[in-house]
């Protein structure tokens, strides 16, 4: 005892750290998780393939180069296993933080395309907002576009107002609250849209009788949830479903948020849908608080008392251990096995009763959901007959590859070329059909 | 007890007899027997494992799994600390003349140390992915021989530490309320993580 290699605990740190982090790359390449791939993402998998086994390979060379590493006392085994377990952590940490750098340098090398030029005209509501471009034409020529919340749905719909090529004008209503956000058992979200668009209809004149729906990801499952109300309220022509969440047998929902969000996404968007239970988060720190403050103490003590090293770090990292075992127990009594985040979402990706309602509707699920549950889930979910997309990922759906006239052709397919729709369907309360706005 | 010994001493000098003949064969068995190279990797090996799955179905059953080796080790380790107080063999190098490939290691010889963790990682990995498990031996066996090989253990030493690393790898296996509380709380990260799924740019 009281020798302590502190450079080496360094270079074996390192060794960890760049271990670990070839390990996820590879894992990344293989898997797909295009938010984790340090440089070109999925299309580029083979090159963080070489780059994973590069790191790998170099960290040992380097590591067991230096004889010290070979064959020579110096740090013990529990200091060993720290190195390991926090070189985990911290690659894990850089790897989140370098490909959230890398894919946002790449965003912002893209730009935003032709959607800097558009003019939209933006409205915000108690409920949230809403943002209007393109002349509002005739009636059957428009389209209502529910949006999730949140800043990088914004962005997708920035995209969208651009590069759809509408006859009419594109309307899109982004909720104000986070999808964790509750009222009377309902995501809060719903009720906001369908103010928002009596409000558009009452005191901007904006007719969306008859027009087109369009649902996004979340806001697709919310759109056949409220296809009832819709169709009771506004006739709509058509309800396209585009990337709904799709339920999984188990309880949980299909689809992998790695796959095409980065960590950067997923912390932003987890922090503006807050998917959980306020209260009980607040009772579950309560609770783990002081016997966390027993535990360090108690752990503390003993590494004190038998001259472990780095007694008062090693201490409180056993205590906070032992504290999270004891807590879990009087927590977890009474409760079902749910999965957090999920099983307080999975509700919502239900289509309900509403979903079996007569307007036309029609459901696209994005590669991700399906792969992952595909047909079984969208019957899961109490869907409408839909179409698989294997060629398109959730977060890239409108870059690219012609999607956006592919979603164009689903929505306005019947239109004629003369600009008449050929199932214009009557106005609810027998008014005209159009009415315009500015874009 | 003494012909247990002796029979334990017999065995040792048949393996440690092979060291210092052939120079390839010491350097690796010396690479084999640091407390580094097989180690990390098996460390390494539970991050492949905790990665391997094809869908996130998969990716719970290995995590829990990969948490199920950290515990293993605690438990583990817990019990060899409580063997060493009891039981206080010298190293082979203390008592006889060994050819000693390695540097002089100052604790108590049984159990071995590096055979109870590497082989704590191969039962605990085994018992919860039967294929994947098996990549966890080659390197347990090859260090608990060197151990041998380069003269700081006995044989018996190593076979301790396997008897103790199978039975704390099964009681966490068994045992689900060790691990339980670990588990759910990776399982709830994972859950938050990537099922937090929306539409961007």
């Amino acid at each position: 005892m009281g020798e302590i290699f502190y450079e080496d605990i360094l270079e074996t740190f390192l060794f960890c750290f760049f271990v670990s982090m070839g390990i996820i790359q590879i894992a990344a390449a293989r898997r797909g998780w295009h938010g984790l791939s340090l440089y070109g993402g999925r299309i580029r998998a083979n090159l963080n393939r070489a780059l994973g086994a590069a790191l790998v390979i170099l960290g040992y060379a380097w590591y067991f180069s230096d004889p010290l590493h070979r064959n020579v006392r110096n740090i013990e085994a529990l200091m060993s296993l720290v190195c390991l377990v926090l070189g985990i952590a911290a690659a894990a940490a850089a790897t989140a933080l370098l490909a959230s750098l890398t894919e946002s340098l790449r965003r912002l090398a893209r730009g935003s395309g032709r959607g800097k030029s558009l003019a939209t005209e933006v409205m915000e509501f108690p409920e949230g907002k809403a943002v209007l471009s393109g002349p509002w034409g005739e009636r059957g020529k428009n389209l209502v576009v529910l949006a999730e919340p949140g800043k990088g749905s914004e962005a997708l719909l920035r995209s969208l107002h651009a590069f759809l090529p509408a006859p009419g004008g594109v309307l899109s209503l982004h909720p104000r609250s986070g999808l964790g956000e509750e009222r009377d058992g309902a995501w809060a979200g719903e009720e906001e849209m369908m103010r928002m668009l009596a409000r558009l209809e009452r005191e901007r004149g904006l007719d969306t009788g008859g027009e087109n729906f369009l649902g996004l990801g979340w806001c697709a499952n919310a759109a056949l949830r409220l296809r009832g109300r819709l169709e009771e309220a506004y006739v709509p022509r058509k309800l396209l479903a585009l990337a709904p969440v799709v339920p999984e047998r188990e309880g949980d929902f299909a689809g992998d948020s790695l796959l095409s969000n980065t960590p950067a996404d997923i912390i932003f968007s987890l922090l503006r849908n807050r998917p959980w239970d306020p209260r009980a988060a607040r009772r579950a720190v309560a609770a783990w608080l002081p016997a966390f403050l027993i535990c360090a103490a108690l752990a503390t003590a003993v590494t004190v008392a038998f001259g472990v090293r780095w007694k008062f770090i090693s201490g409180p990292a056993a205590g906070l251990l032992l504290s999270l075992w004891v807590i879990y127990f009087p927590l977890a009594r009474g409760k079902r096995g749910g999965r957090g985040a999920e099983a307080l979402l999975v509700n919502r990706a239900h289509a309900g009763e509403d979903a079996r309602a007569s307007t036309p509707a029609l459901v696209v699920l994005s590669w991700e959901e399906a792969a992952a549950a595909g047909d079984e889930g969208a019957r899961l979910a109490g869907m409408p007959e839909g179409e698989l997309w294997r060629d398109k990922l959730r977060g890239k759906f409108l870059l690219g590859g012609g999607t956006a006239d592919r979603i164009a052709a689903l929505i306005w397919d019947g239109i004629e070329e003369d600009g008449r729709s050929e199932s214009v369907p009557p106005k609810p309360d027998g008014g005209s059909g159009s009415t315009s706005a500015e874009g | 007890m003494h012909w247990l010994l002796a029979l334990d001493y017999t065995v040792f000098t048949w393996i440690n007899g092979l060291a210092g003949k052939n120079a390839l064969m010491d350097s690796a068995m010396q690479a084999f027997c640091n407390d580094h190279l097989v180690p990390f990797t098996l460390g390494f090996l539970v991050l492949v494992m905790a990665l391997r799955g094809r869908g996130r179905r998969d990716d719970r059953d290995h995590l829990a799994a990969a948490v199920r080796v950290f515990v293993a080790i605690a438990v583990s380790s817990a019990l060899l600390q409580l063997a060493v107080t009891l039981i206080h063999r010298p190293r082979p190098f203390v008592d006889h003349t060994v050819t000693l490939l390695f540097y002089r290691p100052t604790d108590w010889s049984f159990p071995s140390n590096p055979a109870t963790a590497s082989f704590t990682f191969f039962f605990s990995a085994w018992f919860s992915d039967r294929r994947f498990g098996w990549w966890f031996l080659p390197p347990a066996l090859l260090m608990s021989f060197a151990r041998v090989f380069c003269g700081v253990h006995y044989p018996g030493d190593v076979l301790a530490g396997i008897l103790l690393a199978a039975a704390s790898a099964w009681a966490v296996h068994r045992l689900d309320f060790l691990s339980r509380p670990f588990v759910a709380l990776v399982n709830g990260v994972e859950s938050l993580l990537r099922s937090s799924i929306s539409m961007r740019r």
